[in-house]
């Protein structure tokens, strides 16, 4: 059984609080990913699991059994460095049998799990090679290498496609992913890319500030992200948000940002009726935002009339920075839009996929699915 | 460090905790190594340094004075004694007129060839090893060597005489001259017009012997310094003196507008070092010089091994010793501070 | 290349200093192989007649038991600094404690002592081991001393490995013994190099606890050797000038093959601060 459990764990150095009150269960087989801003406890959080670091309270769990004592070496774990941290005076085969001789492990086996891994990365010819004569590529799999022969129970990865240059990390990728598949292990990835968390997970959990701010799979989190920073932190580019005023009544709502007023469709109304006379932060993704002209048969939306900023043609698209009322903001439409810079455009706001969230809690106001975890701030 | 909260008897899940005490559990057989490990030099370095340093402070305040131990207390007599001692008076004066001249030839020296070197000079390689291998040298044997270069009827006077430069010749390591500010000079009257009198003696001037003394330490250790530099300047970013020059910098402005400001942690390790060796200095006066025409080259390393081997004055000795260890601790605490803060820090 | 007014200016004064560096050595080299005869105060300068050894063998045969005396004494004691300062600095970088700071403050400070200090109490000391007047006891002394400069080299040189490859050999299950068996002592050799060096030129050269330790002119090292040798009026110059190169000769060769290295390592900052 190799599942993990994060149970109130908290992490102080002197008076910085790294890890905050973290409670977090992560099923066996998972490829959980725990992602955040630099600085938001997440490697501090690996490194408890991994037992590099001690607790300041709480307990972690791996499988049934409490760690919080146990040396890293008893563990079960086994942890892939973001700079790989391979021997530098040992060959390859030595760094990855390293481990499995200092753990006893009888001479046969340790060659039968060195040569499985070696095929399954590939790297069987660079076996008698030093770190020193490898690429950035070659050694990562080697660290991979040498996590794999040792059969753990949990797999910890801390940003380990952070090294390599951008060609080698979406390669990469997707081999994590089937490499996950294969061994049906646990595995718990940090990184601060969202873009990795979302195209790896099979959950994803998202720290701020040593806090949890909410786990769920990518779509939850992209589809229903439970407070204001994990909306603007999934998805890219960045969701837009405007301050607005609830107004109107239960059948008629509508949001009145300072820039233009808008109405909002019976679905979402409902959840926004307590709040009608108060302001709330309104959300919508850049990809909800379409020229008025070029608008997608099945959806629904409403106009508003903003000035064209600077325009960037991606091929597939083209992104429009907007300025609305003083206020900027991102779309992504149709490339065939005749939007200019310096002239007027109409678009129109797909209100199905709005988002509204409380203006002092930050969370998300609504139906919310997928479990949202303690409040922002 | 880290704080841990107390435990609760059973943990959040039901299952029970086992009750040992909160220090033992951070006592991890791996701790207890490390500190195995580092403990032999630490109480060496507590004996040995601290221990002895102490045990020298009680003598230095006791009336041991021949070969029969004294201890009995006689509070600061012996430093007293020792400030009145003419002797002691004259190293005190030797010491700050060799620190300043030593350490300020020896960075500038230091500096000027770091900076001829650090222009891709072919054979950069061999001229550095040149001009460090004095370093690998004992003191006695420069001592040695330059006592005979320095030698009046000899030596460098020799060659100034070849070279028809007779007129520069110098009584360098044996000329007992002070040279200070006189009394019926007119410096001198003002000095004692505003009180300040006792600064025209030879006890505040500089003892020209000295200066041989200085030749051959620069010699020694100028190297030293040249390799701080030049690995100073090499951390230099490429990218900065080249804005420099194309605003429109000449080499000379450039050295010192960009590099010397930069170079300044250098030069300040670099004063730490050499100053700590200068006040500690004694082989090389041992072999060279010893103590001089009227104690002109004397230091207080060597008073203090003369006063307590062969005088047995082991107090006045140790008074020494605490005097030179006080001045040393005003100039290597603070750097010692300032240099571990600036690490923490990075 | 044609050479700039500016560039002929700066090989001139390299030139220039480099002479001024060697002359005490050509002094040296060039009186020792002069006869008792050719040697004179006024002749300091001149070529000798011819290449004669024979000041080079009289010092020599003075010389040559306290230059045995420094090797046996040198040699120990430099292996035995390295590994002390080896795991000192080991300790200090990958297994600090609280307070490992301020340690590391006042062992530093050790390094800075006026040894005058210290010797009377060392002297006492070393009387009650049983270990004044030897050669081991030289050892010990500057061993002890040389616990400061060495453990500050290889704790600059440690703290430039990366603290992840300690931390996976730890999850791989190296004990902290093992870490530095297996891990960092392979990678040591910079700074061993360093180090001894270092601390083979030090105690080479010592004069100071050299002559207060030893009494024995038969077991004293050869710094103490040379100084008596220098100071007599009844040996005459060549061979006093002859002696002054034997006895440096060890650490003119070290500096010579291993200098290099030496550099190097100062140069990346192995004794920064």
């Amino acid at each position: 059984m190799a599942r993990v459990f994060y149970e109130h764990v908290t992490k102080r150095f002197g008076d910085v609080v790294a890890v905050n009150d973290l409670t977090l269960e992560i099923p066996d087989k998972e490829f959980l990913v725990l992602v955040g801003p630099s600085g938001c406890g997440k490697s501090t959080a690996i490194r408890l699991l991994a037992g590099l670091e001690t607790l300041t309270e709480g307990d972690v769990y791996i499988g049934d059994r409490l760690v919080n004592h146990v040396p890293a070496k008893d563990r079960d774990i086994a942890m892939v460095f973001q700079s790989y941290a391979l021997y530098p005076h040992m060959s390859v085969v030595d760094n990855m049998a390293f481990g499995l001789r200092m753990h006893g492990t009888p001479r046969d086996e340790i060659r039968r799990r060195v040569r499985e891994a070696a095929q399954i990365l590939g790297i069987e010819d660079l076996l008698k090679r030093k770190p020193a004569q490898l690429s950035g590529g070659q050694r990562q799999r080697v660290a991979l290498g040498r996590a794999i022969v040792r059969e753990p129970a949990v797999f910890l990865f801390d940003e380990p496609l952070s090294n390599l240059d951008a060609k080698l990390r979406v390669q990469t990728r997707t081999e994590l992913s089937k490499l996950h598949e294969r061994l049906e292990t646990t595995f718990i990835y940090v990184t601060h890319d969202q873009v990795e968390a979302m195209t790896m997970a099979t959950r994803i959990a998202v720290l701020k500030d040593g806090l949890l701010q909410q786990v769920g799979t990518p779509e939850d989190l992209y589809f229903r992200p439970g407070n204001v920073f994990v909306g603007g932190f999934i998805g890219s580019p960045a969701m837009n948000f405007f301050d607005a005023v609830v107004k109107g009544t239960a059948d008629q709502l509508y949001l009145d940002t300072q820039a233009f007023q808008i109405k909002v469709p019976s679905g979402k109304a409902r959840a926004l009726v307590p709040y009608i006379g108060e302001t709330v932060v309104f959300g919508i993704r850049p990809e909800d935002i379409h020229d008025a002209e070029f608008l997608p048969a099945h959806v629904r939306a409403e106009t508003v009339g903003a000035r064209v900023d600077v325009t960037e043609m991606m091929g597939n698209e083209k992104f429009l920075h907007l300025i609305v009322g003083g206020q900027r903001c991102l779309a992504r439409v149709d490339p065939r839009t005749r939007a200019r810079a310096g002239h007027e455009v109409q678009l129109a706001f797909d209100m199905d996929h709005m988002h509204a969230f409380d203006a002092q809690s930050q969370l998300a106001i609504g139906a919310a699915g997928g479990s949202t975890a303690s409040a922002s701030r | 460090m880290d704080s841990e909260a107390a435990p609760t008897a059973e943990t959040a899940r039901g299952l029970p905790r086992l009750s040992v005490p909160h220090f033992i559990r951070r006592l991890t057989p791996e701790r207890i190594t490390s500190l195995a490990l580092i403990v032999p030099s630490a109480i060496a370095v507590a004996v040995f340094v601290y221990g002895f340093i102490g045990w020298s402070a009680l003598v230095s305040v006791s009336a041991w004075d021949s070969v029969t131990p004294d201890y009995s207390f006689v509070g600061l007599d012996n430093f007293k004694e020792l400030f009145n001692n003419f002797r002691f008076q004259a190293d005190i004066r030797n010491t700050v007129v060799f620190t300043l001249l030593f350490v300020t030839s020896c960075l500038l020296i230091g500096l000027f060839l770091a900076a001829l070197l650090d222009r891709h000079v072919k054979g950069e390689g061999f001229f550095r090893s040149i001009y460090l291998f004095p370093m690998a040298i004992s003191f006695i044997v420069t001592g040695v060597a330059w006592r005979w270069l320095l030698a009046p009827r000899s030596g460098v006077n020799l060659l100034l005489d070849h070279a028809g430069l007779g007129a520069l010749k110098q009584d360098w390591y044996t000329d007992p001259t002070v040279v200070h500010i006189t009394s019926d000079s007119r410096l001198g009257e003002a000095l004692h017009a505003v009180g300040l009198g006792s600064l025209a003696s030879p006890h505040f001037g500089i003892p020209l012997a000295m200066i041989s003394v200085v030749i051959a330490a620069t010699w020694q250790m100028s190297g030293f310094v040249m390799i701080l530099y030049l690995a100073g300047l090499r951390a230099i970013p490429e990218e900065l003196t080249e804005a420099a020059r194309v605003d429109g910098a000449s080499e000379f402005q450039v050295l010192r507008r960009i590099a010397l400001p930069l170079l300044r942690p250098v030069t300040l390790s670099a004063m730490i070092i050499l100053g700590h060796v200068s006040l500690k200095i004694y082989d090389l006066v041992v072999a060279m010089t010893q103590r001089g025409p009227g104690f002109a080259t004397d230091v207080p390393a060597l008073f203090m091994v003369e006063t307590t081997f062969q005088g047995s004055h082991f107090a006045r000795g140790a008074a020494i010793s605490i005097v030179m260890l006080l001045s040393i601790s005003v100039l290597v605490i603070p750097y010692l501070f300032w240099s571990l803060r600036r690490e923490a820090r990075v | 290349m044609t050479l700039s007014p500016t560039r002929i200016a700066i090989y001139t004064l390299l030139f220039v200093f480099a002479a001024l560096y060697l002359m005490p050595i050509y002094v040296l080299v060039v009186t020792g192989m002069k006869s008792f005869t050719e040697v004179g105060l006024d002749r300091m300068w001149n070529f000798p007649s011819g290449l004669r050894f024979d000041s080079f063998q009289e010092a020599f045969d003075s010389l040559s038991k306290n230059m045995g005396n420094s090797f046996r004494m040198v040699i120990p004691a430099t292996i035995a600094s390295c590994f002390v300062g080896s795991i000192n600095g080991y300790i200090l970088t990958k297994w600090r404690f609280p307070g490992s700071d301020i340690f590391f403050f006042f062992l530093l400070f050790g390094m800075f002592i006026p040894y005058q200090s210290i010797l009377i109490p060392l002297v006492q000391t070393l009387q009650h081991i049983h270990l004044y007047g030897s050669l081991w006891g030289l050892v010990l002394t500057h061993v002890i001393y040389g616990i400061p400069i060495t453990t500050l080299i290889f704790r600059n040189y440690y703290a430039g490995v990366p603290t992840e490859l300690v931390e996976a050999a730890k999850i791989d299950g190296a004990s902290i013994i093992g870490i530095y068996t297996r891990i960092l002592f392979p990678l040591s050799l910079p700074g061993f190099v360093v180090v001894a060096i270092w601390q083979f030129t030090s105690i080479w050269n010592d004069f100071l606890f050299a002559s207060t330790v030893t009494s024995n002119p038969n077991t004293q090292p050869v710094t103490v050797a040379l100084n008596n040798l220098a100071g007599s009026y009844i040996v005459e110059w060549n061979v006093q000038m002859a002696g002054a190169l034997i006895a440096a000769l060890p650490t003119l060769l070290v500096y010579v093959f291993l200098g290099r290295f030496f550099m190097r390592g100062l140069m990346a900052g192995a004794l920064r601060g």
